[in-house]
């Protein structure tokens, strides 16, 4: 009865899972594709969860930790890459955030926004 | 009924609100029309999901280290998850990744509007709301 | 960073600092999942570290605290996520068409940072509501809501920020953001909030200036 309901849990992660993915091969922009790995890590937390519970174990606790910590890096930095990307010398672009890669601007815009900010406390 | 089955039935209960809410969102996601709304369905199972999960993992615990276990994962999740839904909904917007037909009031670009068309009465730098480089990204809480 | 602190203010910094260094602790003691000697000490080694290598500015902590409204505001919060995460599920299926949305520029009543930060990431972890940009000099927080068909949804919104705001306020605001706020429930029409002594004479004073 409860294996049944665990199966049943199970199956509807998994369709979630795949409609995630289906998000992430279609598209179109490359922002949907990060909103849909979230989605799909924040999926695979809930379903790591949950097999925990059917075999009771906690083996796999500090997965879910990390996942927790770091699922939003990678969409914080193309959301950065993307936001840089299309506007090039914009209204607000400051020093490194202009030019170059995209990883040397998110790192100078990154840093000018620290200065502003210990700048301001600092008055 | 044991107690024991109890807490089984409780957290397979709690499993299932977590597995729909993982569905309903997969489905925003694949039916909603632009990458703004799509993030409100994406942000779901990111925490009501996650502490149904996380409830159902509790039930079952069997001493307290467990329990403290899951608290910083949720912390963790709490903390990211407007910060990457912030930047995501920020690129979005900034790119025109938006329908903007699909939109009843758009403030933001009224006011982006009115800030320009006041730079070219008084022929100076537009003072664009909004864009301030400073954002509350890095900011942890106290 | 800007140079020379004086000694009071670095003692004062490190007070300022102190809920960030307890919370450092706590994580790491939470991570480890026992409290031991070395732990704890490890913990407020690696806390000081932390908070020397990647250093940010002190929060503005108005220094007071309610518990009461702490709970209160947790509570309200558990019902909104649930609530909205109903909603937005809803949504989703909702065999009559995909929702009409909005962007919202709401005008939040105080100034703090630590008050703005805290209402846009409650906001923002509810769904149905998402912050995407912040006009920190104005205090603006521009708004992306979920499912706003007319005028007296995206008036609904609104209010439900503002409301957020001032649990936010009453828990942990300072004296001026709770008079900022009790000057607009004045003008409103509507009873003030949090009216001990201190806080009457605060708005006194501010009042006659």
């Amino acid at each position: 009865m409860l294996q049944a309901a665990f199966v049943l849990v199970g199956t509807i992660f998994f369709a979630a899972v795949v409609l995630a993915v289906f998000r992430i091969v279609r598209g179109p922009s490359i922002l949907d594709r990060m909103i849909a790995t979230d989605m799909l890590v924040a999926t695979l937390i809930c379903a790591l969860a949950a097999e925990m519970v059917q075999h009771e174990h906690t083996r796999t606790l500090p997965v879910l930790l990390v996942l927790a910590m770091t699922a939003f890096l990678a969409t914080v930095g193309v959301a950065r890459y993307v936001t840089q990307q299309d506007r090039p010398g914009g209204p607000q672009a400051e020093g490194g955030a202009a030019e170059g890669s995209a990883e040397g601007g998110a790192a100078g815009d990154d840093a000018a926004a620290h200065d502003t900010t210990s700048g301001r406390a600092a008055r | 009924m044991s107690a024991a089955e109890l807490l089984d039935a409780g957290s397979v209960l709690f499993l299932f609100a977590a597995a729909l809410l993982s569905l309903a969102a997969g489905i925003g996601i694949v039916r909603f029309p632009d990458p703004l709304s799509r993030m409100h369905a994406a942000t779901k199972p990111q925490i009501l999901g996650l502490v149904c999960a996380l409830v159902a993992l509790g039930l079952q615990a069997e001493n307290g280290a467990t329990v403290a276990a899951l608290v910083p994962i949720l912390a963790f999740q709490m903390l990211t998850a407007p910060v990457s839904a912030h930047m995501v909904g920020r690129a979005g917007y900034r790119t025109r990744h938006l329908r903007r037909d699909l939109l009843l009031r758009d403030e933001l670009a009224d006011a982006i509007d009115k800030a320009h068309a006041d730079a070219a009465h008084h022929d100076v730098e537009p003072d664009l709301p909004g864009l301030v480089t400073d954002e509350d990204t890095s900011t942890p809480r106290p | 960073m800007s140079g020379r602190i004086t000694e009071i203010g670095r003692w004062q910094g490190f007070l300022l600092q102190l809920p960030l260094l307890v919370w450092l602790v706590v994580l790491w003691l939470l991570l480890w999942g026992h409290v031991t000697v070395i732990s704890v000490l490890t913990g407020i080694l690696l806390a000081l570290l932390v908070t020397r290598i990647f250093y940010l500015p002190p929060v503005d902590l108005s220094g007071r605290f309610s518990v009461y409204w702490g709970l209160a505001f947790a509570w309200h919060f558990a019902v909104d996520l649930v609530r909205a995460s109903v909603l937005v599920a809803w949504q989703a299926i909702d065999p009559r068409g995909v929702p009409v949305n909005s962007v919202l520029a709401i005008q939040l009543h105080t100034r703090s940072d630590l008050i703005m930060t805290l209402t846009a990431e409650a906001i923002s972890l509810v769904p149905g509501s998402l912050v995407v940009e912040v006009d920190r000099e104005r205090s603006l927080l521009y708004v992306h809501a979920l499912g706003t068909p007319d005028d007296a949804a995206v008036e609904r919104v609104r209010h439900s920020v503002l409301v957020v705001e001032e649990r936010i306020v009453r828990t942990l605001g300072s004296e001026h953001d709770v008079w900022l706020i009790n000057r607009e429930r004045r003008a409103a029409g509507r009873p003030p909030i949090r009216l001990s002594a201190r806080q009457r004479r605060y708005e006194e004073a501010r009042e006659g200036e």
